[in-house]
């Protein structure tokens, strides 16, 4: 089959699952594109999640182009995303059209409660592949302290972490080391 | 109409950094305060509902909103809007990706960045455990590691796990309501359905 085909197919079951916002599907598409079919190394993917943190937008829409791109050009990177959003869009404009009918339906609730814990599963299962390659000598432990201590101290956005982490890495490899 | 669905979706899309809840403040004051389009009350009723979809919030939300304003159309304005400057941006920086890895202080960059990525996993995980209260909930935390086990170290599809959740939290719940039913001495099955 089309390579471009078998990436839409993908993103089309990762978008029907994913459930548990963006790192939910940070972990689907490692899972899917890294681990299952090889499309992307983990390093590739690593530097992925990192642009898409830091650039405008939902990090499932940016990471779902990012990782098309890389993977086949600008129209597959326009594709997975267009495919990922495809059955959750369906499912908005159902609801939106049923709005009465769902508007507090017991069940779906409870489903929904239940799979957090999956998803808080699948993020956990995708860091440790990105811990394996993302973890390059002893100084990476270093920049994995100062990361931790700017998001769970000082409860700055991510994205002051990576810009910092990033600083270091060009002080430290490109300049010292 | 459908240009200004999309131009109002495509400025939250450009201006939101961080993703999906942060999202939210900012279409809640371009649709609900700026336009009008929206009561405050309807829109978190919009966000309630699509909150239990699976994918993106922001494109959800965009897609029920855009519904409610001109149908499918609106819609698919309010989709395209939200994922435009997503799109336009990430293939910009992906051009010059490629060539830019060539550069040996990119490379530290990203060096130095790959430990933070891991940093965020973790985060992202704290924080959902923490809303999904895993540490008082037996049933929940089991759930959890025991989905953690499964898919990084025996390989189960994710997707068998988010079905699994599904079915564990429904039965779960109708064994907690039927045990309940029978402490009050008595089912009342007209009650639960």
């Amino acid at each position: 089959m089309d390579l471009v085909l078998r990436m839409c197919l993908a993103f089309i079951k990762i978008g029907a699952f994913c459930f548990g916002g963006g790192y939910a599907a940070v972990g689907l598409i490692e899972n899917e594109v890294v681990k299952t079919m090889g499309w992307l190394t983990s390093e590739q993917y690593i530097n992925i999640i990192a642009i898409a943190e830091m650039t405008p937008g939902p990090i499932a829409v940016n990471t779902s182009t990012f990782a098309g791109y890389l993977m086949s050009g600008p129209v597959a990177g326009i594709l997975c995303t267009l495919s990922i959003i495809l059955i959750p869009s369906c499912l908005a404009l159902l609801t939106a059209f049923f709005f009465e009918k769902v508007k507090n339906n017991p069940k779906v609730q409870v489903a929904v409660k239940g799979i957090r814990p999956g998803a808080i599963g699948i993020i956990a299962a995708a860091g440790i592949s990105i811990a394996k390659s993302g973890f390059h000598d002893y100084w990476s432990a270093l920049f994995f302290a100062l990361a931790a201590f700017i998001i769970f101290k000082l409860k700055k956005s991510p994205i002051i972490a990576l810009l910092s982490c990033g600083a270091l890495g060009v002080l430290l490899y490109g300049f010292i080391l | 109409m459908l240009l200004q669905i999309f131009f109002t979706f495509f400025k939250v899309g450009l201006f939101t950094i961080g993703g999906g809840y942060a999202m939210l403040p900012i279409i809640q004051d371009a649709v609900c305060h700026q336009k009008g389009w929206l009561t405050d009350e309807e829109f978190l009723d919009s966000i309630s509902l699509t909150n239990s979809l699976p994918g993106p919030l922001a494109t959800n939300c965009a897609t029920f909103i855009g519904f409610r304003l001109k149908k499918i159309p609106g819609s698919i304005a309010a989709i395209l809007g939200t994922i435009s400057p997503s799109i336009i941006i990430i293939l910009l920086i992906a051009m010059i990706f490629n060539t830019a890895m060539d550069n040996v202080y990119v490379q530290a960059f990203f060096r130095g960045v790959g430990p933070a990525v891991f940093a965020l996993i973790v985060s992202a995980v704290y924080k959902l455990s923490k809303s999904a209260k895993i540490l008082e909930d037996k049933l929940t935390l089991i759930v959890a590691l025991a989905s953690f086990v499964v898919i990084g170290f025996l390989g189960v599809t994710p997707i068998l796990v988010v079905i699994a959740a599904a079915v564990i939290a429904l039965v779960a719940d109708s064994v907690r309501k039927a045990n309940a039913a029978k402490k009050e001495g008595g089912p009342e099955d007209g009650s639960r359905s």
